[in-house]
């Protein structure tokens, strides 16, 4: 098995990741019973085509075995002339690939959203499967804990 | 190039990775997880060199691993 990681279009991802997502959200999603999965792909489309949306892939041959996808803005809000700033949308890596393939995923990320002028990224872990040693030893640094509650 | 392989692997010992080692063993097949992986790479970073995100990211052997490596 040889992993590689490279850009590719929502387009050419989201067929190869259909088979993928189910997986991915059984491992982490949470409050699966009331939020149920169901991936709105015309959303990314849009996005991908204003250049908001960053897919990397990671795969083994042509197989799909792990992605990033990030979301990328020209400034935030609060901070319009600090430059590009992006959030994590995905990251995920089928279980039988983590052997290093996750941290090379996410450099392989870092390397392109330099490559978009974000200034500023985010990602974020579940606490039930904490990445905080893989973030931070690849130099994130952790800055808040997110609350979510159901209404 | 043969010195830096060895060396390659003398850091890799070090870093207590196991098994027979030689220039055409796969990353992948080291065993290590994605934070094992990443202190392997600080490791080589420390002891022999430097080598770029994009250079480590796209070897998938310890050949292509020294050969990255600036030392």
């Amino acid at each position: 098995m040889s992993v590689s990681f490279q850009r590719e279009t929502w387009r050419d991802f989201y067929p190869d990741a259909q088979q993928i997502f189910p997986i991915h959200f059984r491992e982490l999603s949470l409050h699966q019973d009331e939020i149920p999965a169901g991936c709105d792909s015309e959303i990314y489309e849009t996005l991908e085509d204003k250049g908001f949306l960053l897919v990397i892939t990671a795969r083994d041959g042509r197989k799909l075995v792990g992605y990033y996808v990030g979301m990328v803005f020209d400034h935030h809000p609060h901070n319009k002339d600090a430059g590009r700033v992006s959030t994590t949308d995905m990251f995920y890596m089928l279980p039988e690939y983590r052997t290093g393939n996750g941290a090379k995923l996410l450099i392989s990320a870092e390397i392109h959203l330099r490559k978009f002028g974000v200034r500023k990224a985010a990602i974020s872990t579940k606490l039930k499967q904490d990445h905080r040693k893989l973030f931070e030893a690849l130099g994130w640094e952790a800055t808040d804990i997110v609350f979510h509650k159901l209404l | 190039m043969q010195h830096k392989l060895e060396r390659l692997l003398f850091v890799a010992r070090e870093e207590g990775i196991a098994g027979v080692l030689t220039p055409e063993t796969k990353i992948e097949e080291l065993g290590l997880d994605s934070l094992e992986f990443m202190s392997f790479l600080t490791s080589i970073r420390t002891e022999m060199g430097a080598i770029s995100d994009q250079d480590a990211v796209k070897a998938n052997t310890l050949s292509e691993l020294a050969a990255a490596i600036e030392c």
